[in-house]
């Protein structure tokens, strides 16, 4: 089970850069890179921060995708 | 310089593989010492100390914050407590401190009412825990 996200889309739909983005939300820019290409699982606390400061609701930025192997 | 999430998590997990790494190795230290060398416990009673020490946090520390599954260590401790007692006759043994049956008898007691009163303060720390965080009052 992987999980997903458009938290970069969202990002750039808010005209933020990632450094204004991690600024805002309280971490480093390598750990909204990490995020955006889903190296890094967030805890809950920072999906929310970043949900609230891209304007979005949690699962329009986060969503889970079975396995294809699940699906056999 | 920021320390995120992220970045604490990945330094936790280094300091656990460190962890991990320096018990392994002092373990191998101890074992050497013991066995290969044929040290007496007077040469090497400081580095057991240091991993007596590290094993009792980790134990104590795993019980007392609820970092165990209870239904998996109570399966355990049915096979883990014979084996601990074998292993702590067999050490007296080979030190030669077992000369006769009443000193088996007496290692062999030792050693169970050790071990019992060890799982006691186990569980009552648990149980505190779970108290704690978990039950409903």
């Amino acid at each position: 089970m992987n999980n997903k996200n458009r938290v970069k889309l969202a990002r750039i739909e808010n005209d933020l850069t990632q450094a204004q983005l991690a600024e805002q939300v309280g971490v480093t820019r390598q750990t909204i890179s990490l995020i955006e290409r889903g190296r890094y699982n967030p805890t809950l606390n920072l999906c929310l921060g970043i949900a609230t400061a891209v304007n979005k609701t949690l699962d329009e930025l986060f969503w889970v995708v079975e396995d294809d192997h699940d699906e056999r | 310089m920021m320390r995120d999430e992220r970045i604490k998590r990945t330094q936790n997990r280094i300091a656990v593989r460190g962890f991990g790494l320096w018990y392994i190795l002092l373990l191998a230290a101890l074992l050497y010492r013991q066995f290969y060398l044929g040290l007496p416990a007077s040469e090497y009673w400081d580095v057991a100390l240091i991993f007596f020490i590290g094993t009792l946090y980790v134990v104590i520390a795993g019980f007392s914050q609820g970092a165990i599954y209870e239904t998996s260590v109570v399966r355990s401790a049915k096979w883990a407590a014979p084996v601990i007692l074998f292993s702590i006759v067999a050490a007296n043994l080979y030190q030669g401190t077992i000369q006769s049956l009443v000193d088996l008898v007496g290692v062999v007691l030792s050693a169970s009412v050790g071990l019992l009163a060890f799982g006691l303060v186990c569980y009552y720390l648990y149980q505190r825990w779970l108290r704690k965080n978990i039950l409903d009052n």
